[in-house]
């Protein structure tokens, strides 16, 4: 799906500006980075989370991730804001908490970006 | 980021008057309303600036003007009774942020720009500022392509027996904000020198997983040197000092970690970042000494220089300005 359908999906809203029609295929709930940048899927995979730090954005920027979600209102920080308009990483941000956001998600196609065998 | 401060100030001195429209079509207050929508149907413009007969600019008319004033029936009317003469002008030198935060805050569809002597010399719609904006984009790409195109050549271009680039940057303790700062650069230069990007990636990873370590371990910080040829990336990481105390736990068991919690909760120090780097890595080699500080080697194979000539290549085509 694309950007600008998870932000309807989780009726959530863009920080910054980016491309709404770049492709998401999967998704990683984490609160812990070492986490998405061992199994993220490059390029289509979409961060879902409460750290709100900059390194959140430079772990995005790494991977090459489609973007990332806030969940829990979870506003991120000033510095992240900043990084993600020099990086170009979308930010999105949800009422929805962690499950309710992954859940819609996840019936609407989204992907495990980590699979478990 | 010495381009991207560039880039910045490049943005802060686009004026007005590299965006706006020169050929302004006026009507003067005199000007019938029924010769004026012709002239808007004629030019298809939705508005037009209004001066006098000494050139003077005393207003704007807008097409909402026009269609208030037939709704009225004042169909006899001229351009001088139904005309705006509250004057929002902008300045030819002006930013175009002046003039794009001008309209957010008066809500005008368009702005008279006028000279430093007041004269009128065009109009600004938002759609200028946008194509004014995206022209400055395709511009910034092009130079893009253009440092790219340059770096992916140096190993071809510059010649000796043994060609590579060295790169090295300083990592301040605890500096959590600028974490990552020196692996984006270096991720940005193995882009430009035209390594595959899958490869771009696995080295992005594995040196921000070790920067990570020096802001969060590191006595004093350290530095991370890259060492770029034509075949491979050499990563070295140094310190001096804790060194780590158990490299075997540190290296094999999954979830050890010296990491103290209010830096877990950040993100980081779940005991991966050492066995993340490795799986990145086509090698890895790590010495420590307690006292004495840490020094990490990471290579990884590039094997992506071949000149253009090779069948196939995809950097060839990257390389194409």
């Amino acid at each position: 799906m694309r950007l600008g359908q998870v932000i309807e999906i989780v009726g959530g809203r863009a920080l910054n500006e980016f491309n709404h029609a770049r492709q998401v295929e999967f998704g990683f709930e984490t609160a812990l980075l070492s986490d998405v940048l061992a199994h993220a899927k490059p390029h289509t995979t979409l961060i879902i989370t409460e750290i709100t730090n900059p390194q959140v954005v430079r772990t995005a920027e790494m991977v090459d991730a489609a973007g990332v979600l806030f969940v829990k209102n979870k506003m991120p920080s000033h510095d992240a804001v900043r990084l993600s308009n020099e990086t170009g990483i979308p930010l999105i941000v949800t009422r929805l908490g962690m499950f309710e956001a992954c859940g819609k998600l996840y019936a609407a196609g989204v992907q495990p970006a980590r699979r478990v065998e | 980021m010495g381009a991207q401060e560039i880039t910045r100030v490049q943005k802060l001195e686009f004026r007005v008057g590299q965006v706006m429209t020169r050929n302004v079509i006026t009507v003067t207050p005199g000007t019938p309303l029924s010769e004026l929508q012709e002239l808007m149907r004629k030019h298809r413009i939705s508005g037009a600036p209004v001066v006098n007969d000494d050139g003077d600019l005393v207003g704007v008319i807008s097409i909402e003007d026009l269609v208030r004033a037939l709704e009225e029936g004042a169909f006899n009317a001229f351009v001088g009774e139904r005309m705006s003469s509250n004057l929002i002008t902008v300045r030819e030198a002006d930013a175009v942020d002046t003039a794009a935060q001008k309209f957010q805050q008066t809500g005008v569809g368009r702005l008279p720009v006028v000279n430093a002597w007041g004269e009128l010399v065009g109009i600004l719609t938002k759609g200028d500022i946008t194509r004014g904006l995206l022209h400055e984009v395709e511009a910034e790409t092009q130079d893009e392509e253009i440092c790219r195109y340059r770096a992916s050549h140096i190993f071809r271009d510059v010649e000796s027996d043994d060609t590579s680039l060295l790169l090295r940057y300083k990592v301040a303790p605890r500096d959590f904000t600028h974490g990552g700062n020196a692996s984006s650069r270096i991720k940005r230069a193995l882009t430009r020198v035209g390594a595959d990007p899958q490869i771009v990636r696995r080295a992005a990873i594995a040196s921000y997983e070790a920067e990570m370590n020096l802001i969060i371990h590191a006595d004093h910080g350290g530095q991370i040197t890259a060492e770029v040829d034509s075949s491979e990336l050499k990563l070295t990481v140094e310190d001096d000092g804790p060194g780590i105390a158990d490299l075997r736990r540190a290296l094999e068991e999954p979830g050890y970690t010296t990491t103290p919690p209010e830096i877990r909760q950040m993100g980081f120090g779940a005991g991966m970042g050492l066995k993340n780097i490795r799986k990145c890595a086509d090698q890895m080699r790590l010495e420590s000494q307690v006292g004495q500080g840490t020094t990490l080697g990471i290579t990884i194979r590039l094997h992506v220089f071949e000149p253009p000539s090779a069948s196939g290549n995809g950097n060839a085509q990257r390389g194409k300005p």
